[in-house]
């Protein structure tokens, strides 16, 4: 899942650097608030520990294996910020040292992997823990951080103007999902195993509990991540879907100024619709989910 | 286990730490360079094959002359560049069986010389020196920290993963799934204690770990020349692409 | 500072971990300057804990004196400055990605300008006789490379006391030798955790030992060996 260079269109690696830049830097300032004198020393450690599980072979049986992303177990370690900074040193140096990944590209991959993958792995964990369903809570949060990743990542690449076909297309989402499940249940393994060597490392997280809400945060991101990807597969759905609701005028004034002014050779207009309508497909998704958990907040504390 | 890798890697470390001119410049502006070039390469407009053959074979000239001007091995760096296969090989082969092998030479020929690229940049540059740069920059002092200190530990960590697996297949256990598991438990349990083992001989030597450089980051006109090479080169790259 | 007021004096030192196991029990221990002493002592007898309360980085309760003043929060970096420690994993201690930096780091921290620092940290690569490895990365070099690179690492800031723990753990028996041969010329005081009795014995005419978080035993080194049966 770590794209190299060559693949994304410019806006869309570009755009990606402005919204994760900034993200990160956001993240490593809340680390230095929330962790203590030793946080460099334990991140850094517990980074080295993550970069090498992920080379570690989970049998499948039949000759295959899988790996661990270990987003989730870094995250409920760690807590989010210290976990989102580590993860974005794992990927740094996989680009930098591996070329896992490319150095433009990787504002994408930060975005997927550090980012939205390891937010989309605290929150079930972060509903779940304390309670009698905290395993539940690691198992979903390395399903949906794995998941959100992938959704993330093909739509990227689809906006870009990389085709899939139907066939392709599904066989990549199966993929995934088999991943998915897998790292939850790594992830569950993994802390299980953890639990006998040194019982409570893995401490819930301070005001854990309203678990509907931060569940609901974290289907939100599943959910805003699949629409994106729909939306950027099937641009002309999403644009019937604008003009039924009445937003399809400012999509048209939207594109129309900029062809109006210049006379722009490259290919613009096509994926200027698509980035367009993904955008649209997750923005629209991603307000409803906050709407409703607002909505819900609101009516519990009530 | 990727144990052939960590060797490829320790090739890559050396090379870094050669004197020859390239080696020499400040790494902002080779890190600045090699962007400038990897926009090129990414924005190349190659729509006929003409044109992404003469891009591909600029950007070939150009990164063959840098790594020979490095006193590196042109070709051994150009053959790196292929570790973007498993992911490009499977989108190219995709685009190739549906009828359009541009398409496909083009995202092999743009990730192998972005791959490339970034090749260049890390045998010509120590990794501490890439970190002081880019913290010069604006990346905040405690990611920088971090990723020094992932470096660092990750081949402690390696060891210890190729210790356990071989005492394990010694012990006659095969690969499971739940072997596979516990591994991974008691590496983290071992690497959460080695942590602490860490940050006490840090306050035993007094400090916080701030990574302080011996040899300042100074910036040079020769500096300014090599991002004017590779703003060049760019262009060059950006306009043989397209050609019809 | 009179040769005959302690360097390290330890009166009623009393540490329960977080569990509430009692660690240490009351010790009382002296230390005068330029002496050498061993401490032997059953794993988990107190030794190592005992010794991270000289220089702080464990708190319990008693008194402690380094080299004349009072452990506290206020004297806890002039302190550290003064002991050199020396862990048992040199991959616990050499975090920096060269050896030059790493050996420069205890300067450095002790606010050396960086040329001064950088000629400390060479001299001190010299006397242990890898001045040829200070460009490389510590993860490239041997156990025993690593556990010198620590060791100069030390000596570079200048320390008047040194502790070892276990520091010849992960040594083949020609690298103990030659660990042996750099300890025997340091002028330092010198405390030293080892299970290698015939390390200890070379280097120290003292021995102390340790049972159950007390000091139970104080005198010459063959003495306490034979008389707990340590070797």
């Amino acid at each position: 899942m770590h794209i190299p260079d060559g693949f994304l269109a410019a806006p869309v690696w570009g755009g990606l650097w402005v919204v994760s830049a900034p993200a990160v830097v956001a993240a490593t300032r809340r680390a230095q608030r929330d962790l203590d004198e030793s946080k460099v020393p334990l991140m850094g450690v517990l980074g080295a520990f993550v970069f090498a599980a992920q080379m570690v072979n989970f049998p499948l049986g039949a000759g295959t294996s899988g790996h661990l992303l270990g987003g989730t177990l870094l995250a409920a370690a760690l807590g989010p910020a210290p976990a989102i900074v580590v993860m974005t040193a794992i990927l740094t140096l996989q680009a930098l040292i591996f070329q896992d990944g490319g150095l433009l590209a990787l504002g994408a991959n930060l975005f997927n992997m550090a980012l939205v993958g390891t937010l989309a792995g605290y929150w079930p964990w972060k509903a779940l823990a304390g309670g009698r369903f905290a395993r539940a809570g690691l198992f979903a949060g390395g399903f949906c951080s794995v998941l959100v990743c992938a959704l993330l990542c093909l739509a990227e690449l689809s906006v870009s103007g990389v085709h899939f076909g139907a066939a392709a297309m599904s066989l990549a989402l199966g993929v995934f999902l088999v991943n998915a499940i897998l790292e939850g249940l790594i992830t569950v393994a993994v802390a299980a195993s953890l639990d006998s060597i040194r019982p409570g490392w893995l401490k819930a997280p301070a005001g854990a509990g309203q678990p509907v809400l931060w569940l609901l945060l974290g289907f939100a991101t599943l959910l805003a991540s699949a629409g994106f990807l729909v939306a950027s597969t099937h641009p002309d759905g999403v644009q019937h879907l604008a003009q039924v609701t009445g937003l399809a005028s400012h999509e048209r004034m939207l594109f129309k100024a900029p062809l109006a002014d210049y006379e722009i050779a490259l290919p613009v207009s096509a994926w200027i619709r698509k980035a367009i309508a993904g955008l649209s497909g997750l923005l629209l998704t991603a307000a409803a989910c906050v709407a409703l958990a607002r909505w819900i907040g609101r009516w519990r504390s009530a | 286990m990727k144990s052939g890798t960590l060797r490829r890697f320790r090739t890559l470390e050396d090379w870094s730490r050669g004197g020859s001119w390239l080696h020499r410049r400040d790494p902002r502006f080779k890190l600045l360079s090699a962007l400038v070039l990897l926009a090129a390469i990414a924005v190349a407009p190659t729509r006929s094959f003409t044109g992404l053959l003469l891009a591909s074979a600029v950007g070939l000239a150009i990164l063959f002359m840098a790594a020979v001007e490095a006193g590196l091995p042109p070709l051994s760096i150009l053959a790196r560049g292929w570790v973007v296969l498993p992911f490009t090989g499977v989108f190219a082969l995709l685009a190739w069986l549906e009828g359009n092998p541009h398409r496909a030479a083009t995202l092999l020929a743009k990730s192998w010389l972005s791959a490339v690229t970034v090749v260049v940049l890390m045998a010509t540059t120590p990794l501490d020196r890439l970190l002081a740069g880019m913290q010069s920059l604006g990346v905040p002092p405690l990611l920088a920290s971090v990723v020094q200190f992932v470096w660092r530990y990750l081949h402690v960590a390696l060891d210890q993963l190729r210790r356990m697996q071989v005492a394990r297949l010694a012990r006659g256990g095969e690969r499971r799934f739940v072997f596979a598991a516990a591994t991974v438990a008691v590496l983290f349990a071992s690497s959460a204690a080695r942590a602490e083992r860490v940050h006490r001989a840090l306050l035993a030597r007094g400090g916080e770990a701030h990574f302080l450089l011996l040899e300042p980051l100074r910036m040079r006109p020769a500096d300014w020349c090599l991002l004017g090479g590779a703003l060049g080169s760019a262009l060059l790259l950006t306009a043989s692409g397209g050609w019809q | 500072m009179s040769h005959h007021q302690p360097i390290v004096e330890v009166r009623g030192l009393r540490f329960r971990y977080e569990d509430g196991t009692e660690a240490l029990r009351g010790v009382d221990f002296m230390v005068h300057r330029g002496e050498r002493v061993a401490l032997l002592g059953a794993n988990g007898s107190g030794k190592t804990t005992f010794l991270l309360h000289l220089n702080g980085i464990l708190r319990g309760a008693g008194f402690i004196e380094v080299c004349g003043t009072e452990l506290a929060d206020s004297s806890l970096k002039s302190i550290r400055r003064k002991i050199g420690f020396l862990f048992q994993d040199p991959d616990d201690q050499l975090f920096l990605p060269t050896v030059l930096e790493d050996v420069a780091f205890g300067p450095l921290e002790h606010g050396c300008p960086a040329e001064e620092a950088i000629r400390r940290a060479r001299a001190a690569l010299e006397r242990v006789g890898l001045q040829a490895e200070a460009a490389r990365a510590p993860h490239r070099l041997s156990a025993g490379q690593r556990q010198r690179v620590a060791l100069a690492g030390i000596l570079a800031a200048e320390p008047e006391i040194l502790v070892l723990d276990e520091p010849t753990t992960h040594l083949d028996p020609p690298s103990r030798a030659a660990f042996l041969a750099l300890l025997e010329g340091l002028p330092q005081s010198l405390l030293l955790v080892s299970h290698d009795v015939a390390f200890a014995a070379r280097l120290a005419k003292r021995a102390v030992f340790f049972e159950q978080g007390q000091i139970v035993a104080d005198g010459p080194i063959d003495e306490i060996v034979r008389r707990f049966g340590w070797a």
